[in-house]
């Protein structure tokens, strides 16, 4: 079963990316900030990482740095409510393979969760 | 009344021993007294900490079973949606804390998500008749509850009768009148700023700016045409109309503006000043110099603002005669502008300046 890390600090969102993720047959493995983030990565190993960038304690974007720095071959979705151009192209640059913005489709990510694990 | 107080002290006083001294007995009475207040309020605040942590409780009770039901009815396809949702109605929804709650978790979801999941719990929001007891809460008495109401109706589009949200428009409270903004802006379908026509209180800057973020973010139809609020009876209406001119770039609207330049408000002369000079409208140049020494301290201000932004510095000396001695603001203006202008010549327009002022002094 492949591994998600879900670094999110919404206790709604996260219910709701643990049903749909659960269901879509993923073990989600969930961080409610940076700092725990960083903790379970550098327990475990996870095929995909799903985080908001706004988090406490260890930001999205410094997260994102240590990952593409250190476990590079894991892929990363963002999931944000900022839909300003400069933020999504720092976060691209970056090297995040993917970016969805808040208000999200459940569906929508579902399948883009799929696209990057198979 | 003498007599009355009298019999009841006696009786009050014939529990005491005869040989008790008055003022002891006073005493004892007083002691008592407050101390059956102090129960009694102590009481009463335990209780009031019961009821507030039996409500928490409830809150949260109802709060997981929502997020467990809606997101089995969202997610799971093989969730039983019409047999559980309907048993949910039956045994969860029949307080107006419960519905209350149920309104404020769906609004959440509904904030997170889009897509067909959106549509799927305002589907919900409808079956489970959530909307009436919105619509009933647009007439109850506490200002709170029409605020949320409002929201909830405009976040759920859905349609209730004008009649009921336009008394809305000039309420007291300013939270209800920002949801009744955003209902219509939300909900209109060609016209969202029609409501402007209703209002009987100025637009403060605060609502301008709430409109402005409504029809940038929540409206989806297309861009109305600004220029109709300049003909608005409030002057609040048709500066806001000027600034949305200008925000949204709307240049054919420029020839509208024109005329505004001798509204006999001065906030009206400055906003259409403003946003001729943020339309890069050059023409305008002429007559703002025109005009400059004819109006106010306020309105000069913006036009030199307008001549920095759209002119040169020739435009900006012909207004250097136009400055009075005493106008000593627009001088320090004046002279910042012109250094704009012409960086190389800075310490000699510093130089005149202070040449100018000494003169003065």
């Amino acid at each position: 079963m492949k591994k998600i890390l879900v670094i999110e600090d919404n206790a709604m969102v996260i219910k709701s990316l643990q049903f749909k993720l659960t269901k879509d047959g993923y073990n989600v493995i969930i961080a409610p900030d940076g700092r725990e983030a960083m903790k379970l990565l550098k327990e475990d190993e996870y095929d995909l990482i799903l985080t908001d960038l706004n988090l406490p304690f260890v930001t999205g974007n410094e997260l994102i740095a240590y990952v593409k720095e250190n476990l590079s071959a894991v892929p990363i979705i963002v999931l944000s409510t900022s839909t300003q151009e400069s933020i999504i192209m720092d976060a691209f640059n970056m090297g995040v393979e993917d970016f969805i913005t808040k208000p999200f489709s459940p569906n929508e990510l579902s399948l883009r969760v799929r696209r990057l694990l198979s | 009344m003498a007599v009355v107080f009298s019999i009841d002290l006696q009786w009050i006083f014939g529990y005491f021993p005869d040989d008790l001294p008055f003022v002891i007995m006073v005493n004892i009475m007083m002691t008592i007294i407050f101390f059956v207040f102090a129960v009694l309020f102590v009481g009463f605040i335990i209780l009031l900490r019961l009821y507030k942590i039996f409500r928490n409780r409830k809150k949260e009770e109802q709060r997981l079973l929502l997020e467990d039901i809606l997101n089995n009815f969202l997610f799971d396809e093989e969730f039983d949606s019409e047999n559980e949702l309907r048993k949910f109605r039956n045994e969860h929804l029949n307080t107006p804390l419960e519905i209350k709650i149920t309104i404020k978790e769906i609004l959440l979801f509904h904030s997170n998500i889009k897509g067909e999941s959106a549509t799927q719990l305002r589907d919900l929001f409808l079956q489970w008749n959530l909307d009436e007891f919105c619509k009933k809460q647009l007439a109850a008495r506490a200002w709170y509850s029409k605020s949320r109401a409002l929201f909830s109706l405009s976040e759920m589009l859905i349609l209730v009768e004008l009649e009921k949200i336009r008394p809305l428009l000039n309420h007291r409270q300013d939270e209800v009148r920002q949801q009744a903004q955003l209902y219509f802006i939300k909900l209109a379908e060609n016209d969202p700023l029609e409501f402007l026509d209703h209002l009987d209180k100025p637009l403060t800057l605060w609502e301008e700016i709430f409109i402005e973020d409504a029809l940038k973010n929540e409206y989806h139809g297309k861009i109305p045409d600004f220029s109709k609020l300049l003909q608005a009876s409030q002057n609040s209406v048709v500066e806001f109309g000027i600034r949305m001119i200008a925000k949204f770039n709307q240049f054919e609207n420029i020839s509208e503006l024109l005329p505004l330049l001798d509204h006999n408000s001065e906030e009206v002369r400055c906003e259409a000043v403003r946003s001729l000079s943020a339309l890069e409208h050059q023409e305008v140049i002429d007559t703002l110099i025109s005009i400059f020494g004819k109006e106010t301290n306020l309105v000069k201000k913006t036009i030199l603002d307008a001549i920095k932004h759209l002119g040169s510095y020739n435009d900006l000396i012909m207004l250097k005669d136009k400055i009075q001695d005493h106008e000593w603001d627009l001088k320090i203006k004046y002279y910042g502008i012109a250094q704009n202008f012409l960086p190389e010549q800075r310490q000699e327009i510093y130089n005149q300046y202070e040449k100018e002022k000494a003169l003065l002094l």
